[in-house]
């Protein structure tokens, strides 16, 4: 098991598993959002090549109202 | 006014923050006659794709922003999370060097924009009225430049009237656009004097008593300001100039 932060909040995971399966567990495919990784931007056409190490900082993000 | 390849047929900017309903929102919309809406990134929670919804619904174009960001790695993440979201190359840069004035960062914004721009966006930097800091914005190659009239949120309207006509001087091509401070009326027919482009606004529609009729008012008051320029002011002088004539005046020798 890891743990990681995900949107500041710990989060326990099993081992190997990449970022494409762990959005996949914790939301839906079909909201619309985006990830930043350790403050770095990912792409979606990349979830499935990256995968997740203990400690990372995900970040995952929709629209929001704002001025 | 032109924001890079996109004629917007408003001249008003709005916020999407803090309606009291998503109806208000849609409201205030129509009677600005706004055809562009800031909107940010957050954290996913529960509900926020019925804001992206709404904000599809009113056919507007989208501006998202980068508040909040007080670091340039920040910034540029933002935007691009924002890029992907939204689907447009448009980024309403801030990048904020002091919480107490959300007074933005020269040195930020500037590295923010080299690396945006590298990254193919279209960057609309939020900034002081400095002119220096606009000249810098200018020789990066942003087709639009956002100085701010006062602090965020304030309603002071132009702090700095004079600081602000020299940046239109010294900048007679690029599209300026006053971000922040505006709270009357008043404030836009000023902005537009001095030879602006437009104004974006959020808090001054949302804080005032009725949203709704503020915001026909901030159309109304375009429109006047606007056809008042068209028509060509007179110029000021110094002294009177009495306008009835002399001619025929009684006891006059």
């Amino acid at each position: 098991m890891i743990t990681i932060s995900l949107n500041g909040e710990e989060v326990t995971l099993s081992n190997d598993i990449n970022l494409y399966d762990f959005l996949r567990e914790k939301f839906s495919f079909k909201m619309s959002f985006a990830v930043a990784l350790n403050g770095e931007f990912v792409s979606k056409s990349k979830y499935k090549r990256i995968g997740i190490n203990p400690g990372d900082e995900i970040e995952v993000v929709s629209a929001h109202p704002g001025g | 006014m032109k924001l890079y390849n996109i004629n917007l047929k408003s001249n008003i900017i709005l916020g999407s923050s803090r309606y009291p309903s998503p109806q208000v929102f849609q409201n205030c919309i129509k009677r600005t006659g706004t055809k562009m809406i800031t909107v940010a990134v957050r954290r996913l929670v529960p509900g926020s794709e019925d804001f992206l919804k709404i904000i599809k619904k009113t056919k507007c174009h989208i501006l998202p922003n980068t508040a909040g960001c007080f670091s340039v790695k920040e910034a540029v993440a933002t935007a691009e999370m924002a890029r992907e979201l939204f689907k447009t190359n448009l980024i309403k840069l801030e990048v904020i060097e002091n919480k107490k004035t959300l007074k933005p960062s020269m040195r930020g914004t500037i590295k923010a924009t080299e690396r945006l721009i590298d990254k193919g966006f279209k960057v609309l930097p939020y900034i002081t009225d400095n002119l220096n800091f606009a000249k810098e914005m200018e020789s990066l190659g942003c087709e639009v430049i956002m100085p701010w009239g006062s602090h965020i949120g304030s309603g002071r309207g132009l702090d700095n009237l004079s600081k602000l006509k020299i940046i239109r001087e010294e900048i007679p091509d690029k599209t300026l656009i006053v971000d922040a401070g505006i709270g009357r009326i008043s404030h836009i027919c000023q902005v537009m004097e001095l030879g602006f482009d437009g104004v974006l606004l959020n808090s001054a529609v949302v804080s005032s008593k009725s949203p709704e009729k503020f915001a026909e008012a901030l159309s109304l008051g375009m429109k006047a300001v606007q056809t008042s320029i068209k028509a060509g002011p007179m110029e000021q002088r110094a002294f009177a100039t009495a306008s009835t004539s002399n001619k025929g005046k009684p006891f006059s020798k």
